[in-house]
C-alpha cells in the first residue's frame, strides 16, 4: 500500500535520467524537513483542484530539429488536454491544434483530427498529466526517499524528485509556489513544463470527448 | 529555505509563556492552534461547537481533547491543511469531534517528534529497529469521525497502550484507521465503523493487536495485515481479528488502493501469528481472506477458524511467494471456498490473482455519511488513560449480526 504511493512522484522523476548540474541551486540538496515533505506531498493534489491549467511543454533544445512545444489547456480529472502543439526549430515551427490524453493524441484541427499512439519525441508530452494525482504523497515517505530539497530561486522552492531505486539518480525538479507547482524540468534540458496559472484556458473542443472514449 | 524552515517551526512550537492551564476552551481558529502549548500536563483542551480550520497539535501528557458535540465540532483542513489533531504526549486522547479534508491524517498519535518537537509519522531512516524509538505509552481515539482525509483518517504510530473505538473512519485515500510501528502495540481497535476507504483498516508492523466487534464495510479492501521494510518491527504478529461484520467491500466510488486491491475483506501480508475467528466475512467480491507475503515475510502460525462465510469471490485465498512460503497456516473452516480447494494446513500455494481494480474517485469526493452518536455526557473532566490495556479473550467472542452497527444512531 504504501511502497507503491512512495513510487508515484518517482514515475515523474522517471522523464529523465541523465546526469546535469543544476545552475544557482544545489547539486546534491538538502534531506527533506517534515514540512518540505508536507509542501512536495501535497503539490500534485492541490493542482488536481482546479477545473484546468494551462501548461507550456517544451521538449528539446531550442533550435533541434525535433523541438517540441506543447501550449495545452490541462483538465486534470479527466486528464485530457487541448491546445497548440508546434514543431521544429524555434525560428522555423509549424503549429497545429493538438488534444491529448495519456493513451494518445491526435492533431490537426476540426474536421480533420487524426488521432496517433505517443512515440518518439511526443512520447514526453502526456507527463503533463502527472502533474496531478487524486491524492497527496505519503509525506513520512518522501522524507525516507532520495527527494532532495536544492534550494530557492526566483522565489521557487526547488527539489529534486525521488527514484525508485533511491539512488539519487533523478534529474527531475520540480518548482513549487508553497504548495503550487510552477514547473517541472531537467537539469539536462530535455524537457520543461510551465504551468501558467494567469492564463485563460482555451475552450474545449468538440472533438476532446471522443478522442478518450 | 531549511533554516527558515526550522525557525518557523521552533515559532510555531514553543511556548506562548503563558502558565499552563488545566482547562483551554477552544472557540476560534486562533484559539485551537494555541491550545496545544497552553494546555497543561492533565489537562482538556474542550473545542465548542463550530467549524474549525488548521491544525492542533498536543505535546503534554495525560491530555484530553474533547470536543462539546461530535457532528457539530468539525475541524476542516479544506484540502490545504495536513494534519487535524497531532498528540505526542503519553495517555493522550480524542474524543467526539469530527475531522474532515487533511492532506494527511485527521488525527495522529505518534510517538515520535522531529528536532522541533513536533509529531511526525517516521523519520526519514525507514526500518532501522535498532533506531526506533522506545514507544510512548497510552492513548485513546473514540466518537471521533474521520472523513475525507488524504492519507489515514486515525494513524497510531510507534504508540503502545491504545484503544480506537465508536469511531467512524471513511473516505481515506489509504485507510480509515492505521495502527503501524510497534513491536507490541498492546492495543485495541473496537467497534468502530469502516467504509468507503481504499482500506477499512490497516496494522503495519504492528504486533498484538486486537480487532474486535468492527463493521468494515464498503471499502475496497476491509483490513490489510502487513509486514514491511518501510517502518521498524516487522514483522507483524498476534493479530486477532474477531467478532467483526467484513462485508462487501466492493465500493468503487472510493479512492483507488495503491496496489489495485478490490473485492477483498482481509489481506494478512507476512503476517505471523495472525487469528481471524468468529467473524462475519460476506459478499466480497473478489477473497474473504487472502493470505500471502510480503517481500521476503512469509505468513506463518495463521489461524482461521469459525468464521461465517457468504457469497465471496473465494473464502479464503493461499498464495505465498516462492521464497516466503512459511508454515504452520491453518484453515479450519468447513464448507468455504478456498484456494488452493479444501486448504487445512501448510496447503500448497493457490493460484488467485488479483482482477483488475475498477476506477475509483478522490479522497475528496467521497459521500459523507450519516452522523454517528457521540459521547453521552460531556464535562470538564480530563481521562485518565492507564499506560497498558486489557485486550479480550477471542475464544470468548461470537459471530456478530449482519447489521452490527449499521444504524447510525
Amino acid at each position: 500500500m504504501r511502497r507503491a504511493a512512495s513510487v508515484a512522484l518517482s514515475l515523474v522523476a522517471s522523464v529523465a535520467l541523465l546526469a546535469g548540474c543544476a545552475g544557482g541551486l544545489s547539486d546534491e540538496g538538502e534531506a527533506l524537513t517534515p514540512e518540505q515533505a508536507e509542501q512536495l506531498a501535497n503539490a500534485r493534489f492541490q493542482l488536481s483542484t482546479v477545473d484546468t491549467f494551462v501548461a507550456e511543454i517544451s521538449v528539446g533544445a531550442d533550435d533541434a530539429t525535433d523541438h517540441l512545444v506543447a501550449r495545452v489547456t490541462v483538465d486534470p480529472e479527466n486528464h485530457v488536454a487541448w491546445g497548440t502543439l508546434s514543431r521544429g526549430p524555434e525560428k522555423l515551427a509549424v503549429d497545429t491544434e493538438i488534444i491529448m490524453s495519456p493513451e494518445l493524441y491526435a492533431t490537426g484541427g476540426e474536421g480533420a483530427w487524426q488521432a496517433q499512439d505517443w512515440s518518439g519525441e511526443t512520447a514526453t508530452l502526456p507527463i503533463v498529466f502527472s502533474l496531478s494525482t487524486d491524492r497527496p504523497e505519503n509525506a513520512s515517505l518522501l522524507r525516507q526517499s532520495d527527494a532532495r530539497f536544492l534550494g530557492s530561486e526566483d522565489d521557487l522552492d526547488v527539489f529534486r524528485l525521488p527514484t525508485e531505486s533511491g539512488d539519487g539518480s533523478s534529474t527531475s525538479r520540480l518548482w513549487l509556489d508553497g504548495n503550487r507547482i510552477s514547473r517541472l524540468d531537467t537539469t539536462t534540458g530535455a524537457l520543461t513544463i510551465d504551468v501558467d496559472r494567469d492564463a485563460d484556458p482555451d475552450p474545449r473542443p468538440d472533438a476532446v470527448d471522443e478522442l478518450v472514449q | 529555505m531549511t533554516a527558515g524552515l526550522i525557525a518557523l517551526g521552533l515559532t510555531g512550537c514553543g511556548s506562548t509563556g503563558a502558565d499552563p492551564q488545566q482547562l483551554v476552551r477552544v472557540t476560534n481558529d486562533d484559539e485551537l492552534a494555541e491550545a496545544g502549548s497552553l494546555v497543561a500536563d492533565g489537562g482538556l483542551i474542550l473545542i465548542e461547537e463550530g467549524t474549525y480550520h488548521g491544525t492542533l497539535q498536543v505535546s503534554a501528557d495525560d491530555v484530553t481533547v474533547r470536543g462539546a458535540d461530535r457532528g457539530a465540532v468539525i475541524l476542516d483542513g479544506e484540502l490545504d491543511a495536513s494534519s487535524g489533531i497531532v498528540g505526542t504526549g503519553e495517555r493522550f486522547t480524542v474524543e467526539n469531534l469530527t475531522v474532515r479534508n487533511y492532506l494527511q491524517n485527521g488525527v495522529l498519535v505518534t510517538g515520535v517528534t522531529d528536532e522541533n518537537g513536533a509529531g511526525v509519522a517516521r523519520g526519514p531512516d525507514g526500518y532501522l529497529p535498532d533506531a526506533a524509538p522506545d514507544p510512548v505509552p497510552g492513548y485513546l481515539v473514540q466518537y471521533v469521525t474521520a472523513e475525507n482525509n488524504g492519507l489515514y483518517g486515525i494513524y497510531a504510530f510507534n504508540r503502545t497502550g491504545g484503544i480506537i473505538r465508536d469511531n467512524l473512519a471513511t473516505g481515506g485515500s489509504d485507510s480509515g484507521i492505521y495502527v503501524g510501528q510497534c513491536e507490541s502495540c498492546n492495543a485495541l481497535v473496537e467497534n468502530n465503523v469502516m467504509q468507503w476507504s481504499a482500506v477499512g483498516l490497516e496494522l503495519a508492523n504492528a504486533s498484538d493487536v486486537t480487532v474486535a466487534g468492527n463493521r468494515i464495510v464498503e471499502n475496497r479492501i476491509g483490513i490489510t495485515v502487513l509486514s514491511n521494510y518501510l517502518e521498524a518491527h516487522g514483522p507483524t504478529k498476534n493479530t486477532v481479528i474477531a467478532g467483526n461484520v467484513i462485508s462487501n467491500n466492493n465500493t468503487a466510488e472510493t479512492p483507488e488502493h495503491a496496489n489495485g486491491a478490490f473485492g477483498t475483506g482481509v489481506g494478512l501480508s507476512g503476517t505471523v501469528g495472525a487469528r481471524v475467528t468468529a467473524n462475519r466475512i460476506e459478499g466480497n467480491d473478489n477473497v474473504g481472506v487472502w493470505i500471502t507475503s510480503s517481500e521476503d515475510f512469509a505468513p506463518s502460525d495463521t489461524t482461521l477458524e469459525n468464521n461465517a462465510w457468504a457469497e465471496n469471490g473465494l473464502d479464503v485465498s493461499f498464495t505465498p511467494s516462492a521464497n516466503a512460503t512459511g508454515e504452520n497456516n491453518c484453515v479450519a473452516e468447513n464448507g468455504a471456498v478456498t484456494d488452493p480447494a479444501g486448504i487445512r494446513c501448510d496447503p500448497g500455494p493457490g493460484t488467485y490473482v488479483q482482477p483488475t481494480a475498477p476506477t475509483g474517485i478522490s479522497f475528496a469526493k467521497v459521500a459523507l455519511p450519516p452522523e454517528r452518536p457521540g459521547l453521552e455526557t460531556v464535562d470538564e473532566t480530563p481521562r485518565e488513560l492507564p499506560d497498558t490495556i486489557e485486550r479480550p479473550d477471542p475464544a470468548s467472542i461470537e459471530i456478530p449480526a449482519a447489521d452490527l452497527l449499521e444504524a447510525a444512531s
